[in-house]
Order: C-alpha cells, then structure tokens, then sequence
C-alpha cells in the first residue's frame, strides 16, 4: 500500500482548508492539526508520509513540537515541509526539515515537494 | 508642630554635646597653645551638620564653642568671640561645599573632593583662625608676635579636622546601600588592618620608628584596598581611625612622628594625615564614579538589546502574521484555477472559496491598519482630532452597530445612566475601542451570550463604561499581560480564536491618549469579562482652552 497520507499543522483555519483541498484533489488523504500538541495527538494513531508543518502557532509551536516529537520517537522518520515566515528560515533550519517553504508559497512548490518526499 | 520643634531642640542639643565632647578632647591634646590643636575635629563635626541638617543648626555650635571654651581658657569675651568665628566657620564651610562641591554628594568624585578640601579645609578655617586669633590678641590672651605662628597652627588645626572628620559623619549620614554579608565580612578585615597596622606605624617607640624608617608607608596599601573595595566612606572612617591612633601614640611619643621637637612632630603628623584623607578619599570617589559609569553603561546597553529584541520579535510575529493570510489567498485563487482547468469547479465551492478570499482580505486589513496603529504608537504619533462629544450617543451608537453586523445571536443591553456624559474626545478613535470591545465579547463568548454595557458617572468626575460578556474569561494572571502587544490570556489563544493580541493594546493606549484608564476583570475562566474604561468628563472651563489641549 503506498502511504498518501499528509499531515497539515498550521493554526490558521482558512489555510489549512485550502491546502487540504488542494493536496485532496491530487489524491493525498489529508488530516489537519491547528497546534502542535494536536499534531502529536494524530500522530499516535496515525502516520502520515509527509507532515507540513506551521511555525508560530499556539499552544505548542513547530520548534516545541519537532522537540517533542524526538522525546516521543513519533514518527521522527516522516519528512517534514516547514512553512515559514521568511524572517524564520535560520530558525527552520535548525528544525531538521525535509523542506522549507517561505510563506505566502505556490501551491505547485508545495506540490512537487510532497510529492517528491513521499516516493523519497 | 510641637514635635518638629523638639526635634529641632533635642537635634541642637545634641549637636552642642558632640561639639563639646570632640573640643575637650582636642583641647587635651594642645600642647602650643591651649586654644589650639593638631586635628580639631570640632570644625569637621560643624561642617558636616550644616550639609547634613541645614544651616538651621547654628546655634548649637555657638552655644557648644562657648563653653568648650570658657571652660578652657581665656575670658567670656574671648570666648564668645572663638564661637562666634568657629560657627561662623561652619556655616561658611557649608555654604561653600553647597555651592561649589554638591554639598553632601561632595564625596563621589575627585573634582569635588578637591573642591571640598579647598573650601571646607582651605577657605572656611581662615574665618575662625582670623576671629580667634585675633581676640585672643586684642584681650592679651596671646602675644602679637605669636601672631601668625598661632593663625597658622589654628588654620591648620581646623582644616585637618575638615579633612578628616567632615566626611566620615557625611559618609555615614549618607542614604546607604544595603549591606551584603560579603561587604561585611570585608570591611570587618579592612577595620581590624586598619587597627593593626596603624599600631605598628604609630605606637611602637621600639628600634623600627626610633630609626624613623619610613613605616609610615605601611598605611598606604591598606587605604588602597578600602579606595577600591569599599569606597569613599570607608575610606574615610579608615583615615579617621588613623589619625586617632596617630595622635594618641605620637603625642606619647610613640611611632614615626615622634621627632624631638614637638611642634614639629604634629606638623608632619597634620600634614601626613591631610595628605592621606585628600588622596585615599579622591581615589575612592574615582573608583565609584567608575563603577556607577559601567554600571550605567551596562544597563543601557541591556536596554538596547532588549529593545532591538523587541522589535525583531515584533517584525517577526508582523511578519508570520501578514503573510499566512496571504498564502491562504494565494492558495484559493489558485486552487480556483485548477478546478476550473479541470472542470470540476461546482458553485458550493467557489462559494466557499469567496467566503474565505473575502474574510482573508478583511483580516488582512484589520492587521495592516493595527500595525500601523503600533506604528504611531511607537514612534509617539497616535493624533488625535478630539471634540465635545456625547459619550452615551456615541456608546448607542456602537452598540446598534455591533448589534448589526453581529451573527444576531448575541444579546446587547445597554444601561445608560447620568444625564450629561459630555467627554473631549476623537469619534473615530472612541468608536474604534467601543467596537473593539464588543467585537472581543462577541469572538470570545458562546452564540446566544449576553453583553452588557454600562455607563456611569464617577466620583473623579468621570464616567466609567464597561462590557462584560459571559465568554470564556481569563484565567488568573491575565488581566495586565493582555494589554500588551501581541499578548492575548492563554485559553484564548487555544485553537478557534484569531487574532494578533493587538487589539487591546491599542485600545488602552488610545484611552490613556485621551487622558482616561483602562483595565479588565475576570472572575476566572469560563466565567466571563469585563473590559472597563474609565474617561474624564469634559467641562467648560476646559472649553476655552479645548482648541489647543485637543490636538
């Protein structure tokens, strides 16, 4: 079975329904997590082949929940696109991400990159 | 009243018994003349409380010169004279210091630790010297032809005892800072050195100071370590305890002074002590200046850092939050092109899409129009065009509006009381916190909530206006950090509320821009808020001056 799943952790509402929609359309089976503990959350239960993941969010932010997620070991190996205000990239960086996409982004970069992640 | 008053009398009697008690003592160490003496501390004590107390305190000193002394030598003329010069003295060495030194703060730097010792050491005692001396002579107390040998020894006298006892009782009336027990521990070493090495220096009549090698050096590296540890008024009470021990072992003819000639002896022990009090007490002021220099030089530069924290945290909070909303644009046109290459746009998504462009766009014009709100706030330029204004009609009128455009399950009530609510304030600004607020009690209580809002009239001649809701208040803690920017409670930044945490921000300091208060009250979470702001009521005596004050 090839794992189409993504995962979309961002807190903005509107943005995650679009990408939903758009990663839907191209045959992804999307869930969406508004926070990072959210997102861990989901990931007990389910792993996805590629997580997307927002900064600066409530609660429990990206660089909390990449921490955590290495203290949990859940899904550590999953690839990780980081959506970043451009001002963030260092702080991306240091994040271990597979990606790093500054926002506002084109949907055809966000794309190519799941999808390359997926079948890397 | 009373009381002021026998403060001040038991203040002047106090002072006199402190004159009189150093005097006698002093006195018992005249050997020249029985009216003068090596280190008159009397003059130090004097000067000191005319910084200290202000000049108030005259009379205690001509009242304790008189009787230190009549009771010595010389006549009741003689000695109302002597007193009359010794106060006068004081007051002239205070005045001085107060005008050219600053007075009590004379001790934290070396300039004014030289203008101290000019005026309180070499100006003031010219004053007393002259007076006694020359009273001394005209009653035939003293020989004319001692004249000027006795003016010296007196002026020298005196301003020893500027030098040497003016700063310690300064120093130690001084606001203090606060002992740390390392201090303590420190200037309890310092003292118990002090005490021992002065012994060595000044009370051994052994073979080391009878072959007058020079131990007086001894001292030196001691007022060293107070200079830079202690500071100037440790140093000063070390100088102090010095020239005790000096004089007491050198008049016993003990330690390096004790040359045959005892009028030479106290020569060089006054010029030795003068010289140790204007070094060691200049160098410990220097040492202090420099430290309260780095010292503020570091806190700046920490003032510094934190404020260009602060403004890179805010441009990349700005930043994130400008440019999600725009991805989400990006994201429905685009995802609008695709469906639409591919035929499979229905028109319960591109309604849907629309719905989130056209919200998308309204956040994003609120966030522009917030940031350059904190803009003018920043940079001190949040204007105002203020007019009389009627603050019930204008809280109507917000609340019909937000009653408006609310999703229409929210109740509004509104309870107006006063019959004059007459405020000097901008409509548009006044309009924008009153919407602020309802739009907060709407986002941040259940459909179907309450909001109300009062008005009433205060006691400080204002109204206070407040919206309370029955939303998901704030929990404890909150009520201050949700005025500051970019700072909402933390329950409303879990998950469903959107927002920068500007909002409030701006809102309070539009109402402290009109001169009014605002804070927030929760009786904890899930139990409502109540936002309250406070404006002063505009009256016709600020009419005249309106058309100015309101810009």
């Amino acid at each position: 079975v090839i794992n189409r799943r993504v995962l979309v952790i961002d807190d903005d509402i509107y943005l995650r329904e679009v990408l939903h929609e758009i990663l839907s359309d191209d045959g992804y089976d999307v869930r969406e997590a508004s926070d990072g503990m959210a997102a861990l959350d989901t990931l007990a239960e389910w792993t996805p082949a590629v997580i997307i993941l927002d900064l600066m969010m409530p609660v429990m932010d990206g660089r909390e929940f990449r921490a955590r997620q290495r203290d949990l070991g859940r899904a550590i190996d999953v690839p990780v696109i980081v959506l970043s205000a451009s001002r963030q990239i260092d702080a991306a960086a240091e994040l271990d991400a597979a990606r790093i996409l500054a926002k506002p982004f084109e949907m055809d970069e966000l794309l190519s990159a799941v999808q390359s992640l997926r079948e890397g | 009243m009373l009381a002021a008053r026998l403060r001040y009398v038991l203040l002047l009697v106090v002072l006199a018994g402190a004159y009189i008690l150093a005097a006698k003592i002093g006195l018992a160490f005249a050997v020249i003349n029985p009216s003068s003496t090596a280190i008159w501390a009397p003059t130090g004590i004097a000067i000191a409380a005319n910084l200290i107390f202000g000049y108030r305190v005259w009379p205690a000193f001509l009242v304790g010169a008189f009787i230190s002394n009549v009771t010595t030598a010389g006549s009741i003329g003689t000695s109302l004279a002597i007193a009359a010069g010794n106060t006068l003295e004081g007051f002239v060495g205070a005045w001085l210091v107060n005008r050219f030194a600053h007075g009590r703060r004379a001790f934290e730097t070396p300039s004014d630790v030289f203008r101290f010792s000019v005026c309180a050491a070499g100006l003031a005692p010219i004053v007393s010297a002259t007076i006694g001396v020359t009273s001394l002579s005209v009653m035939g107390y003293s020989g004319w032809a001692s004249y000027v040998p006795v003016w010296t020894t007196w002026w020298l006298g005196d301003a020893a005892g500027a030098l040497i006892a003016a700063p310690v009782i300064v120093l130690w009336a001084n606001p203090q800072e606060r002992w740390s027990r390392r201090a303590v521990i420190e200037a309890v070493a310092l003292y118990l050195l002090v005490l021992v090495s002065a012994n060595v220096v000044f009370n051994t009549g052994d073979s080391v100071a009878a072959r007058h090698y020079p131990v007086g050096f001894v001292i030196i590296p001691v007022l060293v370590w107070a200079a830079f540890r202690l500071g100037p008024r440790d140093t000063s009470t070390a100088v102090g305890l010095i020239a005790v021990l000096a004089i007491f072992g050198t008049l016993h003819g003990l330690g390096v002074f004790s040359v045959p000639d005892r009028n030479a002896s106290l020569l060089l022990l006054q010029s030795y002590m003068a010289v140790l009090s204007i070094t060691f007490v200049s160098l410990a002021a220097a040492v202090g200046q420099r430290n309260r220099l780095l010292l503020a030089e570091q806190q700046s530069r920490a003032l510094a850092e934190s404020a260009v924290r602060a403004r890179e945290e805010f441009l990349s909070i700005a930043s994130h939050e400008l440019r999600t909303p725009v991805a989400s644009l990006k994201g429905s046109v685009q995802l609008l092109q695709r469906r639409r290459a591919s035929g499979e746009l229905d028109f319960a998504r591109f309604d849907r899409m629309l719905v989130i462009i056209g919200s998308t766009a309204d956040r994003l014009t609120t966030l522009v129009n917030q940031l350059l709100d904190v803009s003018r706030i920043q940079t001190d330029h949040l204007d105002l065009s203020a007019q009389p204004l009627d603050l019930s009609a204008e809280l109507r009128e917000s609340v019909e509006r937000a009653r408006m455009y609310g999703d229409g399950t929210h109740s509004f009530s509104l309870s107006l009381n006063g019959s004059s609510t007459p405020v000097l304030a901008d409509p548009g600004r006044l309009e924008q916190v009153w919407s602020n607020l309802l739009d907060n009690a709407v986002k941040y209580s259940p459909r179907g909530g309450d909001i109300r809002v009062r008005l009433e009239a205060t006691d400080d001649d204002g109204f206070e206006v407040s919206v309370s809701d029955s939303g998901i208040g704030m929990p404890a803690g909150a009520e201050g950090t949700i005025f500051q920017p970019f700072s909402r409670a933390t329950n409303a930044t879990a998950g469903q509320f959107a927002g920068m945490g500007l909002g409030l921000y701006i809102c309070r300091k539009i109402i402290e821009r009109h001169g009014g208060r605002m804070w927030a009250k929760s009786p904890g979470e899930n139990h409502g808020t109540t936002v309250r702001v406070w404006l002063p009521r505009y009256t016709d005596r600020e009419a005249e001056q309106a058309p100015a004050s309101a810009q």
